[in-house]
């Protein structure tokens, strides 16, 4: 019985065109970027009267190597795929972009750390007891809404000819330029040299947009001790949204309301 | 504006920054891309060849329609500046001069700064439109088979293998669909030139569970003829080839097999004091006053019905 099955696997696989190949020395494989090396020196003079052809059979037997091992790795099917688990590659191949390095810890983040203090989520709804509803805490249509208060009750001794609504909006700016403010200590604290890196302006050449131009005259306008304050204008410089500049206003607009 | 300074720009929309973070460095990298750069002069060859390599890299690739004006050999800084605005590490130029005819270089970068360069020159080229059979879907991870014992012993040939895995490598998977195992890439080297072949990959019935392969040519069909390098020390590729600490796969100590299969470990105790252990409590063990029988009725240890006895008499 054993005689006969072995004769019908042999005619079977005998119809079939066999996945083995010989070769003198092993591949070396890395299975988990699909690649196969050979090792093996070339048929020279096939390479010169039957190029392709040879480079063909090459390629089949080196592929076939490669298949034999990817199809040997272990199997699951998912989806009505069936997929194979890959290795780790094992070729060493650089980076694009430098490991990055741990960001610092913030001015709050290290005090909170000190005393233990942790971070507690808050809801987003809160309940609004004059309109006697769910509101949320932040955003569109939030609670306290400065759009929604239309009046502000002044104490006796204030002054009644103050504009407190503009107050109100002075003191809200203030207190997005002091927020930037410490925003920017923190990141200048955790750079190296712990000085903000300026971003140098690009040298100029006569390619350069306008755009870029009037850049690069506001920079150069601000690289004197009195960041620019003493400096005469030139014909109308486009105000820069850049960086640096939008801090140092900001930071002028905090001392003088200070 | 160079936003090279992270965190002093505060992006005002989620949109751009989910796109600062893409480009940011991580401690696991993006798939990197490809830059196909069309120099001052190119000849149908080189733009048709840049064409074709670029079907290879897509989704990850760049094609800059313009000529650009470049000498990557002469001056690196505008191939860098090019890749940091397009956020691709790796770049193709292609140029056609009479002292350099049809001309690829190839290179990388590492932080937006070239790492290596190699220039190729095409000697016979036939694009992936003449081969009418064999393709393969479109973003497909490829097979990768270099032959020829020069990729192994010549220093230029060892970087060059490199920068071809590094190209053409696309995705890192963790699994793969056998389906998806539709085409080869294959790289050989003799004397000092490499044949650039891609086969579609047909798999066939064996009779057993592993197919058998049968390739079907499909192009594009590159002769390449090694010509200038400019290769990185090894200094400087092996600060780039560094691995983060958090992603190394974490050592597990103490744990072994045994032959059975059993999961094994060591346990290490403190130095114990066995006399002063705490154990099960056996009342049968229990250390009791020696019995009568055993002691003199006279001595000072007598029993309480010897006691009762002696004071009736009296």
């Amino acid at each position: 019985m054993d005689v006969d099955l072995e004769a019908v696997l042999e005619a079977k696989k005998a119809q079939y065109k066999s996945i083995e190949v010989r070769k003198d020395v092993e591949l070396q494989y890395d299975v988990g970027n699909l690649l196969a090396t050979d090792l093996n020196p070339l048929d020279h003079h096939a390479m010169k009267s039957r190029r392709d052809e040879y480079l063909k059979g090459l390629a089949r037997d080196n592929t076939q190597l490669l298949i034999n091992k990817i199809w040997q790795l272990p199997v699951e099917k998912a989806d009505g795929m069936i997929l194979v688990e890959l290795p780790t590659p094992s070729t060493v191949l650089p980076r694009e972009k430098p490991i990055p390095k741990p960001k610092g810890l913030t001015a709050w983040e290290t005090f909170a750390k000190a005393k233990g203090i942790k971070n507690r989520k808050r809801s987003r709804m809160v309940f609004d007891e004059s309109g006697q509803e769910w509101k949320p805490r932040w955003g569109y249509k939030r609670v306290d809404d400065p759009k929604d208060k239309w009046m502000i009750e002044i104490p006796d001794r204030a002054d009644p000819y103050e504009d407190y609504f503009e107050k109100q909006a002075e003191e809200k700016k203030e207190k997005i330029a002091k927020n930037e403010y410490k925003r920017l200590k923190n990141i200048s604290r955790t750079q190296k040299g712990g000085r903000l890196k300026a971003p140098l302006p690009p040298p100029l050449t006569k390619d350069m947009s306008k755009y870029q131009l009037t850049h690069a005259l506001g920079k150069a306008k601000e690289a004197t001790a009195s960041i620019g304050k003493f400096t005469k204008s030139l014909v109308r410089q486009c105000s820069c949204r850049g960086s640096v500049f939008v801090f140092i206003v900001l930071l002028t607009q905090f001392h003088v309301a200070r | 504006m160079d936003m090279q300074n992270q965190g002093i720009v505060k992006p005002k929309t989620q949109r751009a920054k989910r796109a600062l973070e893409t480009k940011a460095p991580k401690l696991v990298e993006n798939t990197k891309s490809a830059l196909f750069i069309r120099g001052g002069h190119t000849s149908e060859t080189v733009t048709q060849a840049l064409k074709d390599l670029s079907v290879f890299k897509k989704p990850e690739a760049v094609v800059l329609r313009r000529k650009n004006i470049l000498r990557p050999f002469e001056d690196a800084t505008s191939v860098e500046f090019l890749g940091q605005k397009s956020d691709c590490s790796l770049f193709v130029f292609g140029s056609h001069s009479k002292k350099r005819p049809h001309n690829l270089v190839i290179g990388r970068m590492y932080d937006f700064h070239v790492l290596d360069m190699v220039e190729l020159g095409i000697e016979n080229f036939t694009s992936l439109s003449s081969f009418k059979s064999g393709s393969c879907a479109l973003g497909s991870k490829p097979c990768l088979v270099f032959a020829g014992d020069q990729f192994e012993t010549e220093v230029e040939f060892i970087r060059l293998k490199n920068i071809f895995i590094d190209f053409f490598r696309g995705q890192e998977l963790k699994k793969l669909a056998l389906d998806g195992v539709d085409h080869v890439i294959t790289f050989t080297a003799a004397e000092g030139r490499v044949y650039f072949r891609v086969f579609q990959v047909i798999l066939k019935k064996s009779g057993c569970k592993t197919p058998r392969v049968e390739l079907e040519e499909m192009g594009p069909r590159l002769d390449l003829v090694m010509r200038r390098s400019h290769l990185s020390s090894d200094s400087l590729l092996k600060q780039a080839c560094k691995k983060p600490a958090a992603v190394k796969p974490k050592k597990v100590k103490n744990v072994s097999r045994d032959s059975f299969g059993s999961k094994l470990g060591r346990v290490h105790m403190k130095r114990q004091d066995f006399t002063q252990l705490q154990t099960r409590k056996m009342k049968g063990l229990k250390r009791t006053k020696p019995h009568s029988s055993t002691r003199n009725k006279d001595g000072p240890h007598t029993t309480k019905r010897a006691k009762l006895d002696s004071t009736a008499s009296s």
